[in-house]
């Protein structure tokens, strides 16, 4: 039986895996997020309900439901886009061997419908359908109900998937339907369409005719049949690869470059930010950072005063904390490179910091919009914004030369722990809860202003402290430079 | 002959091994310098140590009389290529020989003229084309590496291993190249190769290294090719 040799092939991949191969405080601690998660999904599907009762003034629970479904189905979707892995590439060992290329094409499929995202939707879906559907409605319509819903995250899956693959094969960009489904968010916020209309024309038949579930269904498996023919189109591997490889430069930055040494170093560090999978990762993370405010200031229970400098430095140094750990680390392909050059080491880190302070400016400006909608909170957010540029970029810099794992920039996206080691994780505490010690006596005394007056001021101290800080780091650089470089020369 | 490098007493431990261990060393100005040896013989150790890539345990390096680990002086006129992480993997080649250039002063039409004598070493697959290094093959990455090393017209040259993986043509053609320079230049050569033919062609010292060990440290003459075949193949004959 190959079939059964090759999902023994698929276990052995998963447990052997890089993440089982972490140290054991990152695996406990990836452990202790995956139960948090399950349980907040468990507790989820029991609040629900709820939910939409008290959400439902003068119409039923499964109605409102139903108004946002498509709201759920379009985040679903996005997420996964650029969370779901694409196994496409895993294909290429069994394609030499005798299997028809239908059969692995079939299992590749199939087999990717059994993840994390499918099974979080089921167990948010089902249980609603048991409290809400069948007590309202009855087992019949209720039954027809849960047969729907089961199609839609096999949906969203394989429109997902071919959102992906599509991209790699073509010169089409999945990214476009992303904003256009971003686009049509913004116009019904505008009040110009309604998508909980559609929602309501898309799946309220479930309620109305017994069979409609098949329809979602019909759909499904269209969607994977596209898939299907997708692969069978671009079958050989190098319709897959060529599409990652000859992607051309991207990117010109003749004005940057044309500058001082200092600018030349920049334009190349810009370069590796845009041209490598897992620096673009802690971009698009940085950038969905920005919407955290909304979580926490509608919060009344997190609405303090502590809290607002926590979200400040969150928000403008978000990619400043997850790209500044790794500063040398980056380059560590290019490390000896680097240090037979000539190139200048006040110059180099110079860069570096403009990058960091830079990211801050901009996720700054890009968080703007909330001092319009939340009232108090700009002087703490602009305190915040020059602790993390008087202060944490320093701070990063120094910690990032202590840094002597290799990483892999090709390698990317989210859960990606090569290069992680428990010390990132303490580096990250500091930089979030250091302003906490600054700021705690003159709010404990209900001082507010008083506090962002300290907090601006010593950071903007630190900041006149620029040429000393450089030169401790650029002396730690250079005493660890050798067991830096030696780190960097093994596999990782 | 005026020194340009000079070693002394430069050893390396890695745990129980001394994989380097060389008394007094010294590189002379405008000389060519083939090293070779079997494969952990230390001449990557012994290159990385010339670079300050590497710390010796005990000994130092002086380049024109100054410590290379106390110095960043040496790097202005030093172009050297051992492997894939003296590239920038995300550059296109163009960027790169740029951002070389840009370190010296250079602006971009000087980079231009520079890399003009290695058109054909490159056969019009490495300029003006949008591929990043990362994405070129083994041997084309090798081009890029040798001739940032000697695009800014170092005074030192340094390449480990420079004819692996070139097809024939390119081998031809570099041998060439780093022959017209040492002919027709001051600069000091110092490079590492596994096939005797290419380095016998223009080096005019050899020096063999065998488990960190100095054992031959030569001038070339007529017989050298052969005194050279003749000690590697008794490297594979049984103990005597």
């Amino acid at each position: 039986m190959i079939l059964l040799d090759i999902l023994q092939l698929q276990r052995k991949q998963f447990f052997r895996s890089s993440f089982f191969g972490q140290g054991l405080a990152i695996k406990i601690l990836l452990g202790l997020f995956g139960l948090y998660m399950l349980s907040m999904v468990l507790l989820l599907t029991f609040v629900l309900p709820e939910i939409f009762r008290s959400l439902a003034k003068d119409t039923t629970a499964y109605a409102v439901f139903t108004s946002v479904l498509l709201y759920y189905l379009s985040f679903d979707i996005i997420i996964r886009y650029f969370l779901q892995k694409l196994a496409t590439l895993d294909l290429e060992k069994f394609l030499l061997t005798p299997l028809k290329k239908s059969t692995i094409f079939h299992l590749s499929l199939s087999g990717s419908i059994f993840n994390f995202f499918n099974l979080f939707g089921w167990i948010l879906l089902i249980p609603f359908a048991w409290q809400v559907i069948i007590p309202e409605l009855g087992v019949g319509i209720g039954m027809n109900w849960i047969l729907g819903m089961l199609a839609l995250p096999v949906i969203s899956h394989y429109m997902a998937m071919y959102l992906k693959r599509i991209e790699v094969v073509s010169n089409f960009k999945g990214i476009f339907i992303l904003a256009a489904i971003i686009l049509l968010g913004f116009m019904d916020y505008m009040g110009w369409i309604s998508i909980m209309k559609i929602s309501e024309f898309i799946f309220s038949p479930l309620y109305s005719s017994p069979i409609t579930w098949t329809i979602y269904w019909v759909i499904a498996v269209m969607m994977y049949i596209i898939n299907y023919r997708l692969l069978s189109a671009y079958s050989h591997m190098d319709d897959w690869f060529s599409g990652d490889t000859s992607g051309s430069a991207i990117g010109r930055f003749d004005w940057l470059e044309q500058k001082g040494t200092t600018s030349a170093i920049l334009a190349n560090e810009i370069k590796l930010i845009l041209r490598n999978k897992r620096t673009k990762t802690a971009l698009w993370l940085g950038l969905f950072i920005l919407f955290y405010p909304l979580i926490f200031y509608t919060n009344p229970d997190l609405n303090s005063d502590y809290w607002k400098v926590f979200i400040g430095v969150f928000v403008s140094g978000i990619f400043m904390i997850n790209y500044g750990q790794f500063m040398i680390a980056w380059e560590s392909a290019g490390f000896d490179g680097l240090l037979t050059r000539n190139v200048p080491q006040y110059e180099y880190f110079q860069a570096k910091l403009w990058i960091l302070a830079g990211s801050c400016v901009i996720l700054f400006i890009l968080s703007i919009p909330y001092f319009f909608i939340y009232d108090d909170i700009f002087l703490p957010h602009f305190a915040s914004l020059l602790y993390n540029i008087g202060v944490n970029s320093y701070f990063l810099l120094w910690a990032a030369t202590y840094n002597k794992k290799k990483i892999d920039l090709s390698k990317g996206s989210m859960m990606n722990y090569q290069g992680t080691g428990a010390t990132q994780f303490l580096i990250a505490l500091p930089l979030l809860f250091g302003p906490f010690l600054i700021i705690a006596i003159p709010l404990g005394l209900g001082m507010d202003n008083l506090a962002w007056i300290i907090l601006g001021t010593l950071s903007l101290i630190s900041m006149a402290l620029h040429k000393f800080w450089m030169k401790g780091i650029i002396a730690n650089f250079n005493e660890r430079k050798y067991l830096t470089a030696d780190g960097f020369r093994q596999k990782a | 002959m005026e020194t340009i490098i000079s070693l002394q007493n430069l050893t390396k431990i890695y745990g129980q091994q001394k994989v380097l261990d060389i008394p007094e060393l010294n590189f002379f100005k405008g000389q060519s310098l083939g090293l070779v040896g079997n494969n952990g013989a230390g001449k990557t150790t012994l290159f990385r140590t010339i670079l300050d890539l590497i710390a010796p345990d005990t000994g130092t390096v002086h380049v024109k009389g100054i410590p290379v680990s106390h110095s960043e002086a040496w790097k202005t006129f030093t172009g050297s290529f051992i492997d894939e992480s003296f590239l920038i993997d995300y550059l296109t080649p163009q960027e790169y020989f740029d951002f070389l250039g840009k370190l010296h002063g250079w602006n971009k039409e000087d980079v231009k003229q520079a890399l003009i004598p290695f058109e054909s070493l490159f056969q019009g697959e490495i300029l003006n084309n949008k591929k990043y290094i990362r994405d070129l093959s083994k041997g084309n990455q090798k081009k890029v590496g040798i001739a940032g090393a000697l695009l800014c017209k170092p005074e030192i040259l340094i390449l480990d291993e420079p004819f692996a993986n070139l097809d024939p043509s390119s081998q031809f053609l570099l041998r060439q190249m780093l022959s017209d320079l040492d002919k027709n230049t001051d600069i000091t050569m110092i490079i590492s190769s596994h096939d005797l033919l290419h380095i016998t062609e223009f080096c005019e010292r050899f020096l063999v290294l065998h488990k960190g060990l100095i054992v031959k440290d030569e001038l070339r003459k007529e017989e050298t090719l052969a005194e050279l075949q003749a000690y590697f193949q008794a490297q594979i004959m049984p103990e005597e």
